[in-house]
């Protein structure tokens, strides 16, 4: 008997869960061994090759075809592995080096690819490892073209969990046509073009499982766990029913979810809670809507200016862009904010492309009181488009206010605009709110006196957190530090809302906290009753907020604000609001990364 | 006498001339009967090539030109050129 209880952790990159017998696909080995022609030979090689290169093609085009129109990424992937077979450059080394060296076209083939190898290898490149492994695939289909073997078809049994060593894209899609229900190779990394296309089937997997190939038989029991990377081969009859639970669990959740997204998220104790999204593209407002957001809480233009730098002072395209955005809307508000980019992006006149120290430099509304004329062009195109729909609630926001007079600065650059188009003869709406997003420690603590000057605020909580605790998350060496619940940050965050809330304006946030489930408790509890999240989360957090008492939240949160560190206030919230449907969500949406 | 058209352009999509955006400019260059050609620091590439392309390893935010010679290199140095500037329409939002 197999031993059991087997743990392999790799690395999760499709969730799911999902269980299954072993189906290992292995790729054989093809060995080439050069082989001295003579001139007479030549034309017959270089044929070889050339059918060797339509065959390959006219599979990858099989593939191709009997993938649907709506696996976009997968077909990019063939297409560009078609090319390269059929790429010019290839095709002119191979014949001249089997002409010039006179060897066999494998042996051509062979040299050639390690030629174009060492090209990708020349230099440090973010990409290398997925150049290598699109070059191995095809130098593997035309050597086994050529060696007269085919290339292997798959006939996994329904569920099968396909194991392998790694698997090409095309091969991916092959399994992928079958009803599978995992894939965990022993190697490959979460960015290759293999993983996409399991994203795209939405196939649970695993890679970088170091030793499965050792270990696992065909027909083994497997448990696999995308998201943790976890895999369990033969695994006890107990951790097998514990896992199908929670499969049957999940998918009972998500499927609620779906159905329930377009309820209102109301608190056991009856307080309504808005819910909004977070987008960065004018056509995501019909995705907002589809997962059930109320409002727009933060639209984010900084794609628009960098695909469109040319065009980026036309006020035109800001009009079009905003029309775009408002035509896709029902009701509900729409927050826009105005340009937060820093002038090493976005190199404009007046800015330093070469600071010591962006992050704290020349940014965002600095950059825009400086471009006034870019400021103005967004603003206007905005405005201008607005008076096509009045009833539509616009809400505009600066990024990075700092202080009062900054605040109060933008504020005279969208006046000055509004009266000109009206000196121009355009209706412009009179219902637009104007605020300011609070992401700096000193704007956080003048809250009370923004309040004044601003109709509402919007927690940016990650440039807030690390502002605060002077922490780049994207930084290896120091992330850890980045905590959402350092109680400093939690203070400050309680100072805004209650500061908001006391000269009646609306606080919402938009940054990640509204996403984590502990963050989305702590703010209820301070009194926030607006949350703006990417599309993908509401749905989860609106469940969570449904199922959730404040009365309850307002004395954890009371409690959190007083504790010495994240780690008391994490426990805190752990311990009190356990019970079984919590955890679940916890769970679930700690998973759903997907931003 | 065939003409010679080129323009220098800037790399701003996220992922450089990876694999996608490489594909794109070659399916838009072959239409050309132009001979055209990217330059890269010291390197020249067919730019009718997805190898050639890829090889030259262009990442973002580097300049690139484009240099195409035949009777229709005026517009395929036009589109290529607008392809790339407009950053291959690779929408990928990031945080």
């Amino acid at each position: 008997m197999s031993e059991q209880n087997i743990f392999i952790s790799g690395k999760g990159v499709v969730p799911g869960l999902s269980i299954g017998r072993a189906y290992i696909v292995q790729q054989k080995d093809i060995s080439v061994t050069k082989r001295a022609i003579d001139e007479t030979e030549v034309p017959l090689e270089i044929q070889r090759f050339n059918i060797a290169v339509e065959k390959s093609a006219q599979q990858i085009d099989q593939v191709r075809d009997r993938i649907g129109e709506e696996y976009r990424d997968p077909g990019h992937i063939l297409e560009a592995h078609r090319m390269m077979l059929k790429d010019d450059e290839l095709r002119k080394d191979v014949t001249k080096t089997i002409k010039s060296e006179l060897i066999n076209a494998e042996w051509a083939i062979d040299r050639i690819l390690e030629k174009w190898e060492q090209i990708f290898l020349r230099e440090e490149n973010e990409y290398l490892n997925e150049r290598l492994n699109d070059l191995r695939f095809i130098t593997y289909r035309l050597l086994r073209n050529m060696s007269g073997q085919d290339c292997q078809s798959f006939n996994p049994p329904v569920d099968a969990i396909v194991v392998a060593s790694e698997l090409s894209p095309v091969e991916t899609i092959q399994l992928g046509r079958n009803a599978i229900s995992s894939i965990v190779t022993e190697h490959g990394g979460s960015t290759s073009h293999t993983v996409i296309i399991a994203k795209a089937f939405e196939i649970p997997t695993v890679v970088s499982a170091k030793g499965i190939l050792d270990t696992v038989k065909n027909g083994d029991l497997i448990l696999v766990n995308g998201n943790t990377g976890e895999v369990i081969i033969n695994p006890d009859v107990m951790r097998v029913k514990q896992h199908r639970k929670n499969m049957q669990r999940i998918y009972a959740i998500e499927q609620t979810l779906i159905s329930e997204s377009h309820t209102k998220a109301e608190t056991t104790d009856g307080i309504p809670i808005s819910i909004y999204a977070n987008i960065d593209f004018s056509e995501e407002s019909a995705k907002a809507l589809s997962h059930g957001a109320e409002g727009i809480g933060l639209y984010r233009t900084e794609f628009l200016f960098l695909s469109n730098q040319k065009d980026s002072f036309s006020e035109e395209l800001h009009y079009s862009d905003t029309i775009n955005l408002f035509s896709g809307w029902k009701s509900g508000p729409v927050t826009i904010r105005t340009f937060d980019l820093g002038g090493d992006k976005f190199p404009i006149e007046g800015s330093f492309s070469q600071e010591a120290n962006p992050a704290l430099g020349l940014r965002s509304i600095r950059l825009a009181l400086k471009s006034r004329k870019l400021l103005k062009s967004q603003i206007r195109g905005i405005l201008r488009a607005h008076c096509n729909f009045p009833d539509i609630p616009l809400k505009i926001m600066f990024p990075l206010i700092s202080c009062l007079d900054e605040l109060s600065e933008a504020k005279d650059v969208f006046w000055e605009c509004s009266e000109e188009l009206t000196a121009e003869g355009h209706e412009v709406p009179d219902n637009i709110e104007i605020g300011t997003m609070m992401e700096l420690p000193s704007s956080c603590m003048i809250s009370d006196i923004l309040a004044k000057e601003a109709d509402f605020f919007s927690i940016g909580s990650n440039d807030l957190i690390q502002y605060s605790l002077a922490v780049d998350r994207a930084n290896d060496n120091i992330a850890y530090l980045y905590r959402p619940l350092h109680p400093g940050v939690l203070r400050m965050i309680h100072f805004c809302i209650t500061e908001g809330k006391k000269a009646g304006i609306d606080v919402s946030i938009c940054g990640d906290m509204a996403t984590i489930p502990i963050g989305v408790l702590i703010l209820l509890g301070f009194g926030l009753r607006i949350f703006s999240m990417p599309p993908a989360f509401i749905p989860h957090i609106k469940k969570l907020i449904r199922s959730v008492a404040i009365s309850e939240l307002e004395e954890l949160a009371l409690k959190a604000l007083n504790m010495k560190n994240h780690r008391e206030i994490e426990e805190l919230f752990r311990t009190s609001m356990k019970n079984g449907l919590q955890e679940e969500i916890w769970s679930l949406s700690e998973e759903d990364e997907e931003i | 006498m065939p003409k010679t058209h080129k323009k220098e352009v800037e790399l701003i999509n996220e992922q450089g001339l990876h694999t996608r955006p490489a594909k794109m400019f070659v399916e838009k260059s072959s239409k050309f009967e132009s001979e055209i050609e990217i330059i890269f620091n010291d390197y020249v590439a067919n730019g009718k090539s997805i190898m050639g392309l890829l090889g030259l390893l262009a990442y973002k935010g580097c300049r690139l030109i484009i240099r195409a010679t035949g009777i229709d290199s005026q517009q395929a140095v036009d589109e290529l050129s607008e392809l790339i500037e407009t950053g291959f329409d690779e929408q990928v939002p990031k945080k």
